[in-house]
């Protein structure tokens, strides 16, 4: 519901005036830009294969915070570092210390050096993942998600910010003075929740 | 007692001149109350509970969204009467890279990740309880008959947001103006009124 009742707010806030189709793309772009605050996060298992490198991130994922293989946390490292640090690095193999994200397909990360063991098998006898029945040698990704629904106390200034956006670029109903304040209030919500 | 949502209505229909409720539907603007009431929560913390959970034996990673739906904003976690420490989640993993699987007799500490995930660090070989206390999301006002749940002292900035964004929804900046000074002094927050205060001023770009 919070994302119908986002937007509905939004059109309440403005008398109509929005355009629909718009300002549904605003609000996942909004939400989009959420992930780079850290606030709406979530963590993934994902098996590890011995020999394979490269793992797909959740679809969902906007950016990683943190990956963990089997008990430690690995270092984000560009691919100057790696490449400094061993040139050969992509054939390296090992117990991962290590990503980059760097070079690789979107929604993509590599793991430094290549893993030499699978992961336990993902039977969750217990039913804790992340607890009792966390598999041997897994990764487990530390990120912020893309969601459709927001909390209900996010919904006030992201419809505000979606007004901002709404009513300041060229149409029949441009109002850059209703835009600007709904931008600053939206800024002082986001602050007051922060 | 605490005031009941109709009456503070009243008074914020009142200042923006439209106590028969013909600019904006009431439903429409206790509504906008009722999130003006959770916004001032969220920026001074004045209602807060607590809930009990038992922690999984070697887990430390929890979702607390579907722990406690309606919480804001963490603000401890209890064991035994005693308040963890806080620690911020990039210390933590600065501070022990292998926090993730340790296991110990008693939690020492605890890290929000985000708004969605909580550590509780490091696990504990067996189930214990802790209580997480929080500030949480105010409920909706959804009749003049229900009470808000701020204190008193607190329900003139909830009436001062509440008139800014009825204000700025028609488009009625120059009332505005003098409503976010009052809403800023109200606050006293820093970002917040910083903030509060540069919306009634020009545009340099």
């Amino acid at each position: 519901m919070s994302k119908a009742s986002t937007l509905a707010l939004v059109q309440t806030f403005c008398g109509n005036a929005a355009d629909a189709a718009l300002i549904d793309g605003y609000y996942t772009d909004i939400v989009r830009d959420l992930g780079i605050k850290q606030w709406l996060t979530t963590a993934t298992l994902v098996p590890a294969s011995s020999g394979t490198n490269e793992y797909t991130l959740p679809s969902t994922c906007l950016a990683v915070i943190d990956a963990i293989y089997s008990d430690a946390v690995l270092d984000f490292v560009s691919l100057g570092e790696l490449e400094s640090v061993n040139s050969g690095w992509r054939a390296a193999t090992g117990t991962p210390i290590a990503f980059t994200t760097e070079d690789e397909p979107a929604q993509t990360l590599r793991l430094y050096p290549t893993p030499t063991s699978t992961s336990g098998p993902f039977i969750f006898s217990h039913g804790a993942p992340f607890g009792l029945d966390y598999p041997a040698n897994t990764i487990c990704f530390i990120h912020t998600e893309l969601r459709v629904d927001v909390p209900v106390w996010l919904e006030l200034p992201i419809a505000l910010r979606i007004c901002q956006i709404e009513f300041v670029r060229e149409s029949n109903h441009r109002d850059p003075v209703f835009a600007r304040y709904c931008g600053r209030l939206a800024d002082m919500l986001f602050a007051m929740v922060t | 007692m605490a005031e009941l949502a109709g009456n503070l209505l009243n008074t914020v229909l009142a200042r923006v001149r439209d106590l028969e409720s013909l600019a904006t539907p009431r439903d429409t603007a206790r509504s906008l109350l009722s999130t003006s009431q959770r916004f001032v929560n969220a920026a001074t913390d004045q209602v807060i509970a607590t809930v009990s959970f038992a922690t999984e034996p070697q887990r430390q990673i929890y979702p607390l969204t579907a722990l406690v739906p309606v919480c804001l904003r963490m603000q401890s976690v209890r064991y035994l009467g005693v308040d963890l420490d806080m620690l911020p989640y990039r210390q933590l993993a600065h501070y022990d890279r292998q926090w993730f699987r340790r296991v110990a007799t008693v939690p020492l500490l605890w890290s929000p990740i985000g708004r969605d995930l909580l550590v509780i660090h490091p696990a504990t070989a067996a189930s214990l309880t802790v209580t997480l206390v929080y500030t949480t999301v105010t409920n909706d006002l959804v009749q003049d008959a229900t009470p808000t749940d701020l204190p008193d002292q607190s329900l003139d900035a909830v009436a001062d947001l509440t008139e800014m964004l009825l204000c700025v929804s028609r488009r009625e900046f120059g009332a505005f103006a003098a409503t976010a000074k009052r809403f800023a002094e109200r606050l006293a927050i820093n970002a917040v009124t910083d903030i509060a205060t540069a919306i009634t001023e020009p545009d340099n770009e």
